[in-house]
C-alpha cells in the first residue's frame, strides 16, 4: 500500500477504488453484526459465497458482510443491489432459492420479504420499510454499504476526507471552533457540550496530551457504541486523529468492553491498515502532524465507563473515578491534560468538519443538535438501533420506528439513560428526545439506552433490577454510593417479597437524596434516578406491593401464587412434567393439584398449560 | 509451572507495568484462572505489590481466582434481556447444573456466570455458550440447552489422552448422556421434539467441521 500524502492521492485512490467496485454489477450485502452473527449470519454468508462459486458466478456478483444494520429483529438479512430488495430472516437453505430465483430470474420470493407487523402488508425494498425510512442514519447509513475491514470501503464512501480538509485547511483552532458551532453534545451521557471541553484541554500548559475513544459501553441493553465501532471503525478513529490534531494530542487509546471481541478485531484491523495508508503515525498527510493510537480491552467493570475510572485502569490500576475538582482535561491519564469522548461523539467529527458545522446544527432542538442513536430494546416489535433526529418524540420512536409493543399488549414505561436513567409513562411518551428535557422528566438522555416495557413487567422489579445492578458495580470507594444502594436494595428486595412497610417509599427517597449530595462519581450520584422516577411515575405499584402484597404484572414471585382450576384441568400432565420442585400430584386425566408448601412460584406451570387451567393470583 | 508461560506474555508486553490488564487477560485466557505462581511473576517481573495484582485480580470481572470450568455458560442479565424474563433462565440453568451463578461444577465441567448485557437484545433472554450466542430461550428451551452442551464435549474428551482425572469425566459422560436420550425416545411421536433433535445433529457435525 501507498501512503496517501495530499488530497491528489486519496482522490486517485478512492478513484480506483470506485472503478473496482463498479466493475461489479451485483451485490449482496448481509449483516454481519453481533446480533447477526448470533443468528447465524456467518453460515449464510459461507453458502451465498459457495453457491456461487458452484454456478461460475463468484466473479460477477460480490458478496459483502457488513457491520450492524440496526435491524436486528430480523436478521439474518441480505440486500440485493442494485435493485434494493430486502429479505429477512434467511437461512442457509433459503440461499440456493434466493440465486435461483431473485439473481437470475429476477422473481421476487413472498415468504423472504419484510412484513409490516401492524398492517401485514408486504415491503420489498429496504428503504421503503418504516424501520429505516423514518430514521435520519447519519451514522449509522455507511453501516450498510461498508466492509468494516475493509479501509477501501472507507475511502470509496470519502473516508478519510474530512481528515486532510482538517489537518491541511484548518488550524486547530478553527477546528475547535467549528466543533463548538456545530452544537455538539458528549453522545456518552452527560451531554457537555464537546468543543467546549476540546478546548479546555488545548489550553492546558502541558506539551504532552492524549485522547481517548471511551468504547466501554456498560450500559445493559445499549449496543450502539459496538454496533459503530465494529461497522465502521475508520469513522471513529478519523474523529479522533482530527480531535488529537485540534486539542494537540499525540497519542490515543480506544477502550474497548471487554465483551466485544469483535469490536476489538475490527478496530485493531482499521489501525493496523489505517497506519499503511498513513493516516496513523508521523507527518499525517504532510502537516508534520502526528498521532497513533491503541486498542485497550476493559476488563468487565461498569463503573470503567466514567472518565477517571477509565484512566485508572488504562494506567494499569484498579478502575476506581476520583473526586473530579481538578478535570480530566487538565489531569487526567497519567497525569497529564486527556480528552476522552464517547464512540458517537467521535463518530460526529468527520461530518462536522466535511459538511461544516451549520448543516450539523440545522438538525435537531435549540439545546441538542444532530442525530442520536437509540438502542431500542424490550418489549418492542422492532428491535434494533435507532439513528434519530434530536427532539423527535419517545413516541414516534417506540411506535412509529420501532412498531408498537408485540402481542398486542399495552404499553407500559420506557426507561431511557440505562442504570442512571428513569423510567418514563404513556403519558410522557410525547416527550421530545433532548438531553434537557429528558433531564427535566427526572431521567436522562444518557448513552441512549431506550428499553420498552409492557404490561407484564413490574416496575417495581426494574428499580430493584437497576439497584442491584449497580450494587454489584459499584466501587466500594465512596460510602454514599456502597452502602446506599446495598440498603437500597435490601428495602426493595423486602418490597417485592412481601415484607414491605408503610415507610418503605420514604425510606427510599432519604436514601436518594443522599446520595445524590454526597457520592463522588455520576454512578452514585444518579444511581437513584431508576428508583426515583418509579416511585414518581409508578407510586400505586409500590403501594400494591407494600399494602396488598401482591404483584399487580405476576412478576414478583413470592407475591404470586399458583393454584389449578379444577374445572379446567384435563389431566395432561403437562404442568407435572415442567414442574422443577415436582410438586405437582395427579395421574393422567385425573385433575392435578399444586403442592403449596413446595411450590417455588416458578411460573413453568402456568407457561405450559394449553388449557388456562393453572390459575395466578 | 506458569511461569514459563508468564514470561512469554510478558515479553509481548515488553514488561510494561500500565499493560497488567492486559497481561492478566491473556494468562486468564490461558489458565481460564489466575494462578496463584503466576501472579507472584507478574508481581515480581513487573515490580509491582503483589497486593495490586490480587486488587485487580478481585476488582474486574473478566478475572477468576479459581479455575473455570471447560464449558463457560454466560446468562445476559442486561435490562432487555431482564423485562423478557433472563432471572428464570438462570434459574433454571442454576438447576440444571446444581450451581449457583458464578461457581463451577465441582468435575470442572461448566462455569455459570452472568454478564450485564451482549448486545444481542433482540434475541433476548440470551445465554452464550463458548463464544455462542443462544437466543430466545425460555426456562425449559434453556434446560434443553444444557443437554445440547454435553453431546458437543465428547469429542473433545476423544481427542486428549486419557488421564486419571480425565477418564473420571468421561466415566461421568456416558451417565448425563442417556437422559436426553431416553427423553427422545419418549418423543418420538412429536415431530417437533424429533425435528429439534435433527437440529441438534447438524450443530454438532458443523462443531466437529470447525475443529478440524
Amino acid at each position: 500500500m501507498e501512503r496517501i500524502s495530499s488530497i491528489e492521492k486519496l482522490d486517485t485512490l478512492r478513484d480506483k477504488i470506485l472503478l473496482k467496485q463498479g466493475a461489479v454489477k451485483r451485490c449482496l450485502t448481509l449483516c454481519g453484526g453481533t446480533g447477526c452473527r448470533a443468528y447465524g449470519c456467518m453460515e449464510v454468508v459461507e453458502a451465498f459465497k459457495g453457491e456461487l462459486k458452484k454456478r461460475g458466478l463468484a466473479r460477477k456478483v460480490a458478496v459483502k458482510t457488513t457491520g450492524c444494520h440496526g435491524f436486528c429483529e430480523r436478521g439474518p438479512m441480505v440486500l440485493i443491489s442494485p435493485e434494493g430488495i430486502f429479505y429477512e430472516q434467511i437461512g442457509t437453505k433459503d440461499v440456493p432459492e434466493i440465486i435461483e430465483k431473485t439473481l437470475l430470474k429476477e422473481e421476487i420470493i413472498d415468504r423472504l420479504v419484510y412484513k409490516d407487523p401492524n398492517t401485514g402488508k408486504p415491503i420489498l425494498k429496504e428503504i421503503d420499510i418504516p424501520f429505516y425510512r423514518l430514521q435520519n442514519r447519519f451514522l449509522l447509513g455507511q453501516n450498510l454499504v461498508i466492509d468494516p475491514t475493509s479501509i477501501d470501503d472507507y475511502i470509496a464512501q470519502g473516508g478519510y476526507k474530512a481528515l486532510w480538509k482538517a489537518l491541511t485547511q484548518m488550524s486547530p483552532e478553527q477546528i475547535i471552533e467549528e466543533v463548538k458551532l456545530s452544537g455538539l453534545r458528549g453522545r456518552g451521557g452527560g451531554g457537555f457540550p464537546t468543543g467546549r471541553k476540546w478546548e479546555s484541554c488545548s489550553k492546558t500548559e502541558e506539551l504532552i496530551r492524549y485522547v481517548i475513544c471511551n468504547a466501554d459501553e456498560g450500559d445493559p441493553g445499549a449496543y450502539m457504541d459496538r454496533s459503530l465501532l465494529e461497522g465502521n471503525p475508520h469513522k471513529i478513529l478519523e474523529g479522533m486523529i482530527i480531535g488529537a490534531y485540534a486539542i494537540g494530542a499525540q497519542q490515543g487509546y480506544i477502550y474497548v468492553r471487554n465483551e466485544y471481541p469483535l469490536a476489538v478485531t475490527h478496530a485493531s484491523q482499521a489501525l493496523k491498515d489505517a497506519r499503511k495508508y498513513g493516516f496513523l503515525g508521523e507527518n499525517i498527510f504532510g502537516s508534520g502532524f502526528s498521532f497513533d493510537a491503541k486498542i485497550t480491552r476493559g476488563g468487565g467493570a461498569f463503573v470503567c465507563g466514567e472518565s477517571s475510572a477509565l484512566m485508572a485502569s488504562l494506567e494499569g490500576r484498579p478502575g476506581e473515578p476520583r473526586a473530579k475538582y481538578v478535570h480530566t482535561v487538565e489531569k487526567g491519564l497519567f497525569n497529564l491534560p486527556t480528552n476522552l469522548n464517547n464512540v458517537e461523539s467521535w463518530a460526529n467529527v468527520p461530518m462536522i468538519i466535511l459538511d461544516g458545522a451549520d448543516k450539523f446544527a440545522r438538525i435537531g432542538t435549540k439545546g441538542s443538535k444532530g442525530t442520536k442513536i437509540f438502542s431500542l430494546v424490550g418489549k418492542i416489535n422492532n428491535t434494533g438501533l435507532v439513528e434519530a433526529p434530536m427532539g423527535m418524540t419517545l413516541r414516534e420512536i417506540i411506535f412509529d420506528i420501532g412498531g408498537g409493543i408485540p402481542d398486542g399488549k399495552a404499553f407500559k414505561a420506557v426507561q431511557t439513560g440505562g442504570p442512571s436513567g428513569g423510567c418514563l409513562p404513556e403519558r410522557m411518551l410525547d416527550l421530545p428526545v433532548d438531553f434537557d428535557e429528558l433531564a427535566k422528566a427526572g431521567s436522562m438522555m444518557g448513552s441512549g439506552g431506550m428499553i420498552v416495557m409492557d404490561e407484564e413487567n413490574c416496575m417495581v422489579d426494574v428499580a430493584r433490577y437497576f439497584v442491584t445492578f449497580l450494587e454489584e458495580e459499584s466501587c466500594g470507594k465512596c460510602t454514599p454510593c456502597r452502602e446506599g444502594l446495598r440498603r437500597m436494595k435490601d428495602i426493595l428486595t423486602d418490597v417485592c417479597e412481601g415484607r414491605g412497610k408503610e415507610d418503605s417509599i420514604k425510606q427510599l427517597e432519604r436514601l436518594s437524596v443522599a446520595m445524590k449530595a454526597a457520592s463522588l462519581c455520576e454512578l452514585g450520584r444518579t444511581a437513584a434516578n431508576p428508583v426515583l422516577t418509579t416511585i414518581q411515575y409508578f407510586r400505586d405499584e409500590y403501594e400494591t406491593h407494600i399494602r396488598k402484597k401482591k404483584c399487580p404484572a405476576f412478576v414478583c414471585r413470592q407475591l404470586v401464587h399458583y393454584s389449578i382450576l379444577a374445572k379446567k384441568c384435563t389431566g395432561c400432565q403437562a404442568c407435572v412434567r415442567v414442574c422443577p420442585a415436582n410438586c405437582i400430584s395427579g395421574k393422567k386425566k385425573k385433575v392435578h393439584v399444586i403442592d403449596q408448601s413446595l411450590c417455588i412460584h416458578c411460573g413453568s406451570c402456568f407457561d405450559v398449560c394449553r388449557f388456562d387451567a393453572v390459575k395466578r393470583k | 509451572m506458569a511461569t514459563q508461560e508468564v514470561n512469554r506474555i510478558l515479553k509481548r508486553y515488553g514488561n510494561d507495568p500500565t499493560d497488567i490488564i492486559a497481561i492478566l487477560q491473556d494468562v486468564q485466557q490461558r489458565y481460564r484462572y489466575l494462578p496463584k505462581d503466576a501472579m507472584e511473576t507478574l508481581a515480581t517481573k513487573l515490580d509491582i505489590p503483589l497486593s495490586r495484582v490480587y486488587h485487580l485480580a478481585t476488582f474486574f470481572r473478566a478475572f477468576s481466582l479459581e479455575p473455570r470450568g471447560k464449558h463457560e455458560l454466560h446468562v445476559c442479565m442486561g435490562t432487555a434481556c431482564h423485562v423478557r424474563g433472563a432471572p428464570r433462565i438462570l434459574e433454571a440453568l442454576e438447576r440444571g447444573l446444581k450451581v449457583r451463578a458464578g461457581e463451577t461444577t465441582p468435575d470442572l465441567q461448566y462455569t455459570l456466570e452472568t454478564v450485564n448485557c451482549v448486545g444481542a437484545c433482540a434475541l433476548g433472554p440470551v445465554v452464550v455458550v463458548d463464544g455462542q450466542s443462544k437466543g430466545k430461550l425460555n426456562p425449559q428451551r434453556a434446560e434443553r440447552l444444557l443437554k445440547q452442551i454435553e453431546p458437543e464435549a465428547a469429542p473433545k474428551k476423544k481427542a486428549e489422552k486419557a488421564s486419571p482425572a480425565k477418564a473420571k469425566k468421561t466415566a461421568a459422560a456416558p451417565k448425563k448422556k442417556k437422559a436426553p436420550a431416553r427423553k427422545a425416545a419418549s418423543a418420538v411421536k412429536k415431530t417437533s421434539k424429533t425435528k429439534k433433535t435433527a437440529k441438534g445433529t447438524a450443530k454438532k457435525r458443523t462443531v466437529k467441521k470447525a475443529r478440524r
